[in-house]
């Protein structure tokens, strides 16, 4: 009996505990991470994911010299003559000795790729949900305007990087990207021309002007309407269509240029009511040695600022006038004071931008500012002739730097000089200078210079040569059959 | 060591049981305990090196306790986890091993084949390694006492690197031939120049930055390349050269255990205390581990058993960062690549003194006075002295289990494990020097880990005659909750204090929450008649929280049959046979782990904020149709006995994974790097054959010979697409999947030593022809090709076993025949990218003018990248011959203990890792199966000396 009895429990307990557990026992959810429905459920929810794309502009991509857009701004600067390593520490480096956007396989090249269409994707994401969001449709349109706004920039830059340079007034037919404008397409997309990839860029951005139109933006992380104008300046001064650029940045001259004091107070304030858009950086979010401080500031305490200050091309120090507030944020014999401990002092450093403090590497970082639309329409006019248009515009900004400057008498081809004087002064180390010598057409040339030869390697590169195309990453070569490689 | 000889009735631990090893139709390998006494490693799985075909072992970190990583019958998974599946006392252990205790171990089992593992099945395509905790046996109460110290150094030694005399000389040469070729300099001034003769011009020491010789800076490499005849080498500075030394010691590791046991007719206890205090060979490495185990079963009733295994381990290690090979705190990297002419310690650059702080302490040098090459502004040494790296974690485990038998024949089992982990880690950085610098730099991580199992096993056993039948069912559920809490702040308030709350800014604060859930129901046929014939059937059915509602769950089935020929009449006649038995059996095994845990869902993820504002970024594009990856073995093979003296087998395997988990390329411009899908099939497959013969079985002296032999052909059957390129390798259709895909190197141009390539584009200006054969000076535009395999064509293992009276003498060597390795740390410090780093002895081979015939291209500083590419120049084959173990050991007699009422008492020396025979000094051959080379933290040389005393 008491046999049966038993037998009967255990086939009991057996039967309990064969009978599955419920379904829901093999459902998990992260608490790291949220489903694409939810992120755009809802108009609020979709603005985070539009924020996680002003996030990329300064994420990390591993190691230090990843930080980037404002990695890649010191690299594109680097690239160029004005900007000087004065010493062998090797931070972004490869970039300056042009070793990295001709090596198919090096890091830094893939990076640079891979961050700018993260960036394309995320919008691409917003854009692809944009018309299932159900609420608030002020903020919806917003949204979108933003989003394509950062699409068209992150392609104005890229399309420069790889494809040859756009020529105005003809078809440019020469191959650019891939012009990726959905998330949902996985495929590997073959190069758009160059012609296409403008007509996309100059089309998202008038589409992305009407779309902020009265929009308040919180935060000047945030592009408006008035950033949007200044790039679709920017891109059109690249396309060489110079009307259009004078044209939109023609409302730039009236605005506020910043005072001596600002000029020489640190570029590291966001508030500065010059600046039209930048990225704000929180201490939370400093990245420490991967900031754009980091690297370019003569203040915090990294070997590279201690081994390898960075410093100005010695001519163009020299060519600047002794009142120019610009010249006092170099200093020739490198005493601007800010040198770490067991900090090297040397010449022709910069004192430009500064980080917060000798171990804060923080601070925010320009991406669009009021003088680049007076610099924009000076030379634009003086494209089109109109040199004593071009002349009164210069004179606004290159008076308010120095109060000496007297309006120009220069013309022709020594007025456009005047006026890439102006440029290079006003815009040293703001991501510039090596997409300013390939739209211009201009050699590289580092000879009878501060740039040491062991530092730089390149010294010389006539422009025009293959190396003025950067290689597509290998990674992406791989991946996408459909892509055609630059010329070696 | 090896599979011992089995009598009939000799049982083997399986899968939710025993069998027995005569009916038994799979491939296992056991290590018992007295095997596992015989290497005195701080980690068990270090103890599988050698013992078993189809065993592989990389070598283990030398981190103390650090745990190897072992594959079974090859890779079969491309991007999940190729990691054999744990299994301790019957229930899954996802712990480290490092947290248990080598001397509680009874037994290790290997199930290798397909049939055996699959009632494991969608977590055990990659083997299955049981582990039996020891329990109390039949008599009176035993205590034992054991004790060893070992004694620990580099196992590996450092690469053939330059001495300062011929090192200036080189980068001497570099940095002329540099300005030759970058100012356009002749010769002769080229020369002036590097020597420092130019006004304004320190020459080589401007790049160096460092001179440790007695002569003027322009006065140390002349115009010939030579250095001066008349300087000596500062002895204050050249002695403060060696970073290796300075920051290595002999590591001690103490171990102590004390268990006692015993068992009466009704109850079995077996209680355990370890403790193991080990100090690695680089100073500030330290493992230190604390475990009491408990094992008491008792049969209550004639009906019921119960019992509990309950441990607790408690771990404190403090390291060093070697994660990453490129830190610049790893000192492995630190010393390999340091230039031999850089102090630690700050010196005065005339005198050579030692600059002395205000007590009176030599300083470190913070690195400003180095060349670019030579970590500028950090110190290694200094760094893994100040820095700490510190993990403290805490195991309590507890498997509890009922036992009802009814109906004559019947069982139920209920099975619960329960498992709770914390893992504390800290890692503070200084404030002086390095990344934490300045300011200092603290990051804490909080791990909380719960596991549990829950099995419910129901067992029919039934013998008629010679019938012989069992019948498994069951069912388990699996739950795992991961919590993860982790804060970083900067700015260190007062020196010393390393808690969070010294420290002013918050650089990081995150928590999350993951969960895991798996849920099985199998079931297991076994029959046997007479033990001669046997056959096994299992299946099961999992389900995995991995996967989408979808497709979660998969069916899995095995089967297997022997046939013990040698107890056939007909084979009675032959008598040299002692054994014979002929096996096959077929599994389907699968797997999940090595993904995300939430890998098929489609997600943003959080926290990646625009400043103050929230923010999302896009991370996976998720897959509803991702599901288990599948494998098939299948395993023939004879098991035999000859003459009473030679045992063997001999086996086939192959393994055919398909539905890969695979991380998918995507191109970057979609704007995502991969994808998780199940695409592509790979095969393994090999000849695995183990010997083990008595040359010598006399009655006081034996002599035992065992050989190991494993081959392992590994080959991709299908990809998502057509190639892709991962690091060294490329994977096609046909290929290994550690196959190498490099740039063709051809040579050194004797003409003007540039380095050169096969060209891939043959038409392009730069190419020129010798003898018939395209070239190239351009890596861009060099051809790439399959160039060999990182997996070796057969590798195994020798034991000799010598005993006589009371010694017994074992020696074990492995080796590998066959395969490459990719020596990513020869090539750096075959490069001369930048002034400072270390150069390899071959350097001195450079081209040096036109006609040399030789490998090393001419030395250009600054020119690295242009021809120390990845290429095949740095394929190296992988053959080695390693002495493994000897150990020797004297078993006390017991007349004499006996007078000291101990019941037995051995002790023993031993060496582990003791010599490698490779093909470059320096070289690390079992460091990763695909063959390439990082700055791991090299494993030891371990002598140990231990005692061990029975009462």
């Amino acid at each position: 009996m008491k046999r049966y009895k038993l037998f009967k429990i255990s086939i009991f307990a057996i039967v309990l505990s064969l009978v599955s557990c419920n379904k829901e026992f093999l459902d998990t959810a992260p608490t790291d991470a949220g489903g694409i429905t939810t992120v755009f459920s809802s108009a609020a929810n979709a603005y985070t994911a539009l924020n996680g794309a002003y996030y990329i502009i300064f994420k990390r991509y591993g190691g230090n010299n990843y930080g980037g857009h404002q990695a890649i701004m010191i690299g594109i600067d680097g690239m160029g003559e004005d900007y000087v390593h004065t010493g062998s520490h090797s931070r972004i480096r490869d970039a300056y000795r042009w070793r990295a956007h001709t090596n198919a396989t090096h890091r830094w090249n893939e990076f640079v790729f891979e961050h700018y269409y993260e960036l394309i994707g995320n919008c691409n994401m917003i854009l692809d949900n944009i018309e299932s969001i159900p609420d608030n449709p002020e903020l919806v349109e917003q949204i979108e305007g933003e989003a394509l706004a950062l699409r068209a920039w992150a392609y104005s830059i890229i399309i420069q990087l790889y494809g040859s340079k756009y020529v105005g007034g003809q078809t440019n037919s020469q191959l650019g990207v891939p012009l990726v404008l959905s998330a949902q397409s996985t495929e590997g997309q073959a190069r758009a021309t160059v012609e296409e990839v403008y007509a996309q860029i100059t089309g998202d951005l008038d589409l992305a002007y009407d779309k902020l139109e009265g929009k308040e933006r919180a935060f000047k992380s945030h592009i408006d309407q008035r950033t949007v104008q200044l790039l679709r300046a920017r891109v059109a001064l690249t396309m060489e269509d110079w009307a259009a650029a004078a044209s939109y940045a023609s409302e730039f001259k009236n605005d506020y240029l910043m005072s001596a004091d600002e000029y020489t107070s640190g570029f590291n304030n966001i508030e500065n009511k010059e600046w039209l858009w930048g990225t704000i950086r929180i201490d939370e979010q400093s990245n420490t040695f991967g900031s754009f401080f980091a690297v370019i500031s003569p203040n915090f305490n990294a070997s590279t600022i201690r081994n390898n200050p960075k410093a100005i091309l010695d001519r163009l120090f020299h060519a600047m006038s002794d009142t120019d507030i610009r010249k006092a944020n170099f200093w020739e014999d490198g005493d601007h004071g800010y040198t770490p401990p067991s900090g090297k002092v040397r010449p022709y450093t910069s004192s430009k931008f500064l980080a917060k403090s000798v171990s804060n590497s923080g601070g925010d970082v320009p991406h669009a500012r009021v003088s680049e639309g007076i610099l924009i329409e000076a030379e634009a006019l003086a494209k089109l002739g109109q040199e004593d248009a071009a002349r009164d515009v210069l004179f606004i900004l290159a008076n308010h730097r120095d109060p000496e400057y007297v309006l120009s008498t220069n013309s022709g081809q020594d007025l456009l000089d005047e006026i890439y004087f102006q440029r290079r002064i006003e815009l040293w180390g703001e991501g510039f200078r090596w997409l300013d010598l390939k739209r211009l057409e201009q050699d590289l040339d580092r000879e009878d210079s501060n740039h040491k030869s062991s530092y730089c390697v390149t010294k010389y590169e006539a422009y025009g040569t293959s190396r003025w195309n950067w290689l597509f990453p290998q990674s992406e070569v791989d991946a996408n059959p459909n892509l055609i490689q630059n010329d070696l | 060591m090896q599979t011992s000889a089995s009598s009939l009735d000799e049982v083997l631990v399986v899968g939710y049981g025993t069998v027995r090893k005569t009916a038994f139709t799979g491939s296992a390998s056991v290590v018992d305990n007295e095997a596992l006494e015989k290497r005195p490693v701080s980690n068990a799985m270090q103890a599988l090196e050698g013992v078993a075909p189809g065993v592989t072992i990389n070598s283990p970190n030398g981190q103390p306790g650090s745990t190897p990583s072992i594959r079974i019958r090859g890779f079969g998974s491309m991007n999940a986890s190729n990691a054999p599946l744990i299994i301790l006392n019957g229930a899954e252990y996802l712990g480290s091993m490092q947290n248990i205790n080598p001397a509680d171990i009874e037994s290790l089992t290997v199930l290798k084949d397909g049939a055996s593992a699959a009632i494991y099945g969608n977590r055990a395509a990659n083997g299955v390694i049981m582990i039996s905790t020891k329990k109390g046996k039949q008599g009176k109460p035993v205590l034992t006492i054991s004790y060893s110290q070992s004694l620990s150094t580099r196992g590996i030694p450092e690469y053939d690197r330059l001495e300062p005399k011929e090192y200036y000389e080189l980068m001497w040469e570099g940095l002329r031939n540099f300005y030759m070729d970058d100012e356009g300099l002749s010769v002769e001034e080229a020369s002036r120049w590097a020597s420092g003769l130019e006004a304004g011009k320190d020459g080589i020491i401007d790049e160096l930055k460092y001179n440790i010789y007695d002569v003027p800076n322009n006065e140390l490499v002349g115009v010939d390349g030579e250095l001066n005849p008349n300087a000596k080498l500062n002895p204050l500075m050249a002695e403060d050269t060696d970073w290796f030394d300075q920051i290595s010691r002999v590591g001690i590791r103490n171990t102590v255990n004390m268990t006692y046991s015993g068992a009466n007719d009704f109850t079995d206890y077996y209680v355990s205390l370890g403790y193991t205090d080990d100090d690695g060979y680089i100073l500030n490495t330290s493992f230190k581990r604390l475990t009491v185990n408990s094992n008491i079963n008792s049969q209550v009733t004639p009906w019921f058993k119960t019992g509990a295994k309950l441990s607790a381990a408690s771990v404190k290690t403090s390291g060093i960062s070697d994660g990453s090979s490129s830190s610049f705190i790893n000192p492995i990297r630190g010393s390999r690549y340091m230039g031999p002419i850089y102090t630690v310690h700050q010196h005065d650059l005339t005198t050579g003194e030692y600059i002395l702080d205000g007590d009176g302490n030599r300083m470190y040098s913070l690195g400003d006075d180095r060349g670019a090459g030579a970590d500028i502004g950090r110190n290694f040494i200094a760094e893994n002295l100040w820095d700490k790296i510190l993990n403290n974690n805490q195991r309590i485990r507890a498997n509890v289990y009922g036992e009802i038998r009814f109906l004559k024949d019947f069982k139920f089992t209920a099975n619960a494990s329960l498992e709770y982990r914390n893992n504390y880690n800290s890692t503070s950085d200084n404030p002086i020097i390095g990344d934490g610098a300045p300011g200092g730099r603290l990051a804490k991580n909080f791990i909380k880990v719960f596991n549990a199992t829950y099995n419910q096993l129901l067992n029919y056993d039934k013998e008629v005659g010679k019938h012989k039948i069992g019948i498994l069912l069951g069912h388990e559920t699996l739950i795992r909750d991961i919590d993860d809490f982790e804060g970083e702040k900067r700015g260190q308030i007062s020196p010393g204090n390393t808690e969070l709350i010294n420290y002013t800014t918050i650089t990081e604060l995150s928590s999350e929450f993951d969960k895991y859930r798996g849920e099985s129901y199998f079931g297991r046929i076994n029959y046997s008649y007479d033990y001669k014939y046997s056959a096994s059937f299992s299946y099961r059915r999992d389900g995995s929280s991995r996967f989408s509602r979808k497709s979660r769950w998969d069916d899995f089935f095995a089967v297997g049959a022997s046939w013990y020929l040698s107890s056939e009449d007909f084979m009675k006649e032959l008598t040299f046979i002692d054994k014979l038995k002929i096996k096959a059996s077929y599994g389907e095994l699968g797997v999940d782990a090595g993904i995300g845990w939430y890998a098929w869902q489609a997600l943003y993820d959080l926290g990646n904020n625009n400043a103050t504002e929230g923010g999302v970024t896009r991370a996976t594009l998720g897959n509803e149709d991702l599901t288990w990856e599948t494998s098939v073995s299948f395993d023939f093979g004879i098991e035999f006995e000859l003459f009473e003296r030679l045992r063997g087998s001999i086996e086939y395997y192959r393994k055919g994974s398909s539905n890969l988990l695979f991380d998918v390329p995507l191109p970057l411009s979609s704007g995502l790097k991969e994808y998780t899908a199940n695409i592509g099939e790979m095969d393994n497959s090999g000849l695995e054959i183990f010997l083990s013969g008595d040359i010598i079985k006399a009655s006081d002296l034996r002599w035992n010979m065992a050989i190991n032999f494993t081959t392992l052909k590994n080959e991709i059957k299908k990809l998502p697409q057509e190639e892709i390129i991962t690091g060294t390798k490329k994977y096609t259709v046909g290929v290994s999947r550690y196959e190498y895909w490099l740039r063709q190197w051809y040579g050194v141009n004797p003409d003007n030593g540039e380095g050169l390539w096969i060209a891939d584009d043959t038409e392009s200006s730069e190419v020129i022809v010798i003898d018939g054969i395209s070239l190239t000076n351009n890596f861009n535009n060099a051809k790439y090709a399959y160039s060999g395999s990182a997996i070796p064509d057969a590798y195994g293992s020798v034991l000799n076993t010598w005993e006589y009276k009371g010694f017994s003498f074992s020696v074990l060597m492995t080796y590998a025949l066959g395969g490459k390795i990719y020596d990513g740390a020869y090539r750096t410090l075959m490069n001369l990218n930048s002034p400072g780093d270390a150069l390899h002895l071959d350097m001195l081979n450079r081209w040096q003018a036109p006609g040399d015939i030789t490998e090393v291209p001419r030395l250009v500083m600054g020119a690295g990248s242009t021809y120390n590419v990845t290429d095949s120049r740095w394929l190296t084959d992988g053959s080695f011959l390693k002495l493994s173990n000897i150990t020797l050991a004297y078993n006390l007699p017991k007349g004499m203990l006996n007078k000291l009422s101990i019941s037995e008492a051995k002790i023993y020396i031993s060496g582990e890792n003791l010599k490698t025979w490779n093909h470059r000094k320096g070289m690390d051959n079992t460091q990763n199966y695909s063959g390439t080379i990082s700055q791991k933290y090299q494993p030891s040389q371990i002598i140990s000396f231990g005692i061990n005393v029975t009462l």
